[in-house]
């Protein structure tokens, strides 16, 4: 089984400007342990698109949901093929066309990067448009899975809603067990990660992964992590939105569904 | 490292570190005019308003890490007067005005500097915002300025740079228009305080965008610490 939390955090530069978090992030288990997956994702809304929000909520949203469909048709997640995530971020992006077309608003106002990853027993699936990243362990090794996609100047990337976003959308599939999955955005990028190396920063993870390996009640667990993220330690680094995802495959609870 | 909340849940087992990464940068050259023509109050108050740019992004703790500067001068001859340094180690050099004004080859020797600042960064894996390229004369070019027009035009398209022309009194504005995509600005009188006041704060708003922020500049023409007309 898993156990996972998620946290978004407004950046001190918006809590100044009155404006509301823009990031948002969604984890579920979805099926059986033998069948199922587990389904993160988080996105970040782009800070000059006004419906940002609502953009990168929609988009976590609709994920979900085409897991949850799938898993209710299919009754296993392990035959996910790259396609099927495709399509999926399709689905997700005209979700959101619709809704700002009945608002008679454009596109580029709902403005949202997108990192997601489908966890199954054996076999998963990871998928980024933008930046942020997802960190995955395997036999004790950290990765990143896409390095942050950022133009030549650090305040441009891609989004879902951008008109070029199925030639950045990145989709890999890669066989065996992983143990512990982090998803992030922008806002931890430069805290979790080592911009010369190409690598998670370690002792950034292991510490949260080993509280959320230890943690009784994921509910207490989620309130020291908004802690954690609205600290000065990590403000005075960053005042950009700040959402951290975190889940560890728990080894004895599959014991016991075994 | 850096310790956090010990009473938490992630304290009692252990200490969260955060990884060590160069800050990014915002690359901003000065290109100043130092002729003849410049030389008395003029290029004293300048020099008072290089002193007061530095203070004020000094007063920013990410813009004092990411904000870095170079100072191309044209009196006479061209000089890299400061080669890229950040805020911090920004030592505003004091100026005097001698000598012709050979604005086209400091240009082009300001957008070399940022094309060499640009590589080095991309060398080094900093991550960086477009880069800034601000001129200030009152005078005009005595040198080939056409070719450099083009090129400050290009860049532009291509988004390889920010280019913005002050022109202080006595400058040749039809020129200057024709140099820069943006329009040009009249300084007021001498107001180089305010002027640098403004450049340090829209460098302070850049130094903090993230991904999607397009940073709206703050009119220098309007309000009580307006510096500029058209």
């Amino acid at each position: 089984m898993w156990r996972f939390i998620c946290q978004s955090v407004q950046g001190g530069r918006h809590r100044l400007d009155g404006a509301e978090c823009q990031d948002h992030g969604l984890v579920r288990f979805i099926g059986d342990a033998a069948n199922g997956a587990l389904v993160a994702c988080v996105s970040d809304g782009a800070g000059t698109a006004p419906h940002s929000s609502s953009g990168s909520r929609m988009a976590c949203e609709a994920i979900i949901q085409l897991a949850e469909n799938r898993f209710e048709t299919d009754h296993t997640m392990a035959t996910l093929q790259p396609a099927d995530v495709i399509e999926w971020c399709d689905r997700a992006r005209r979700t959101i066309a619709k809704v700002a077309e009945t608002r008679q608003r454009p596109l580029r106002d709902y403005a949202s990067t997108l990192c997601g990853a489908v966890i199954a027993q054996q076999r998963s699936i990871f998928f980024q448009i933008g930046d942020g990243a997802i960190v995955a362990r395997r036999s004790g090794a950290f990765g990143v899975v896409f390095w942050p996609q950022s133009g030549e100047y650090l305040n441009t990337t891609s989004f879902l809603t951008s008109s070029e976003f199925h030639e950045r959308l990145q989709v890999c599939v890669v066989k065996g067990e992983f143990t512990d999955i982090a998803l992030l955005t922008d806002g931890v990028e430069r805290l979790a990660l080592q911009f010369d190396a190409l690598t998670p920063h370690a002792p950034f993870f292991h510490p949260l992964f080993a509280a959320v390996r230890a943690a009784q009640k994921s509910d207490v667990l989620t309130e020291d992590l908004k802690r954690f993220l609205e600290s000065d330690s990590v403000t005075m680094r960053n005042d950009d939105d700040k959402t951290l995802l975190l889940a560890c495959r728990i080894a004895d609870e599959v014991r016991h569904v075994a | 490292m850096n310790k956090f909340f010990a009473d938490s849940t992630f304290g009692s087992l252990g200490t969260v570190e955060f990884a060590e990464n160069p800050e990014p940068r915002v690359p901003c050259v000065l290109i100043v005019d130092t002729s003849t023509s410049m030389h008395g109050p003029r290029i004293g108050e300048l020099n008072k308003g290089l002193k007061v740019y530095r203070d004020e992004l000094l007063c920013d703790a990410l813009a004092a890490k990411r904000v870095e500067v170079a100072m191309v001068t044209f009196g006479g001859r061209v000089t890299r007067k400061v080669d890229f340094v950040t805020a911090t180690n920004f030592q505003p050099p004091t100026l005097e005005g001698v000598g012709g004004t050979p604005m086209g080859a400091a240009i082009n020797t300001a957008l070399d500097m940022i094309e060499e600042r640009r590589k080095q960064y991309r060398e080094n894996g900093i991550a960086y915002y477009r880069p800034w390229a601000f001129l200030i004369t009152d005078g005009e070019p005595n040198d080939h300025w056409q070719p450099v027009a083009s090129r400050i035009h290009a860049g532009e398209r291509e988004k390889a740079f920010s280019f913005f022309a002050v022109g202080v009194k006595g400058a040749n504005m039809e020129v200057l228009e024709k140099l820069s995509a943006r329009k040009p600005l009249w300084l007021q009188g001498m107001k180089f305080a305010e002027l640098f006041r403004w450049l340090s704060n829209s460098q302070q708003a850049v130094s903090r965008s993230s991904p999607g922020d397009e940073v709206p500049l703050v009119d220098p023409t309007q309000g009580p610490h307006g510096w500029a007309f058209v």
